[in-house]
């Protein structure tokens, strides 16, 4: 027992820790959001000043105010990524990066947009920075893409999950009823038909979920990612209503076991 | 005067017997609806036998009941259509003509 103690003191600690690790996540990417927002009223400002005056301090300004903005928006997607990490992370259980490369591209993503911040520095002009952005621009088309690519995958985790139980579910049904088949010299007939129609309605809805995931993954890259995860998730909400009206008629049959 | 001290001394104990066993009988219902003092009180309503059969007691058709029930409440609680977690709304393009 002292023994066993420790170990879930630990496990108990771990989990606290994990827990307030995704909030402090999601807390950080609020507060970037809140700082971009103010980064780029401010900008606005100093460009309006410069449009205005055309002076060197007002471009000097503008300069300034645009570095701090593009620096904060690089923090917000930075945390945006993170925060997208830490939600696949929570809802796949998936902890592994061998086990999946979502971690990875994610991990790359970021590096990827953190690079932007020597080229931000190095900038001396205004002109260069609006290069830098349009870079930036393309950097965050790709960022928009993995993001969604990520949402769809802790959805289609879900969703291959509960295909899963449901089908272990309907043959377990098959077994109790040959079971009773057995023992009680009962006509199943009905019960079995029931059966074998809800297998091959479950089969169906796995095949719908590998085709339609499978188009979203081959269309996610494309320039309107949003478009295509909200075609997923459409797909998926028809899924649902599916599953839903299997599980229904399995506890029909089910109640009606439960009778005999 | 003798009226007075028979109220005192019989009908006083009586009410104060009286509220305790109000007191008691509440106490009891809260505890154990099926206590032997709160019918007088709290009438619960008529319970039905229930039929027990054959497979409505087997654990192998109570597991399987469980196991579509839970799959039923995560199909009713999954939010889909969830857009707080879509990426931040950006301003791309300075815009600035020096």
């Amino acid at each position: 027992m002292k023994k066993i103690l420790p170990i879930v003191f630990l496990l108990i600690f771990l989990t606290l820790v994990q827990k307030v690790n995704s909030q402090d996540i999601f807390q950080e990417y609020l507060s970037t959001a809140s700082k971009y927002k103010s980064d780029y009223e401010a900008f606005v400002l100093a460009k309006s000043r410069f449009m205005t005056y055309k002076s060197l301090d007002s471009e000097q300004e503008a300069i300034e105010k645009t570095k701090a903005m593009l620096f904060s928006k690089i923090e917000l997607v930075k945390n945006y990524l993170n925060l997208i990490r830490s939600k696949f992370a929570a809802e796949t259980g998936v902890q592994d990066y061998k086990e999946n490369l979502t971690y990875l591209q994610l991990d790359n993503q970021i590096a990827d947009v953190l690079n932007l911040k020597d080229k931000i520095i190095a900038c001396q002009t205004l002109s260069e920075l609006n290069e830098v952005d349009l870079q930036f621009e393309k950097k965050y088309l790709a960022s928009q893409k993995l993001a969604f690519k990520t949402l769809g995958l802790i959805n289609l985790r879900k969703f291959t999950k509960f295909n899963d139980i449901f089908s272990e579910q309907i043959s377990l049904l098959g077994g109790k009823i040959g079971e009773i088949k057995t023992e009680n010299a009962y006509d199943v007939f009905l019960w079995e038909k029931r059966t074998s129609e809800l297998k091959n309605q479950a089969d169906q809805e796995k095949n719908n979920l590998t085709q339609s995931s499978k188009l979203f993954l081959e269309n996610v890259d494309s320039n309107n990612p949003k478009e295509t995860y909200l075609e997923f998730i459409n797909s998926l909400e028809k899924l649902r209503g599916n599953l839903v009206s299997l599980v229904l008629s399995f506890q029909e049959v089910i109640n009606s076991i439960k009778k005999l | 005067m003798k009226k007075k001290i028979n109220f005192v001394m019989i009908g006083l104990p009586l009410l104060f017997l009286f509220i305790l066993f109000l007191i008691v009988s509440s106490k009891l219902k809260e505890e154990r609806p099926s206590s032997i003092f709160s019918p007088f009180l709290f009438p619960s309503p008529t319970t039905v036998p229930v039929m027990e059969t054959r497979w409505s007691t087997d654990s192998g058709v109570l597991k399987m009941e469980k196991s579509i029930e839970e799959l039923k409440k995560e199909l009713d609680s999954i939010i889909l259509k969830d857009n707080s977690f879509f990426p931040p709304q950006l301003n791309f393009g300075l815009e600035i003509n020096p």
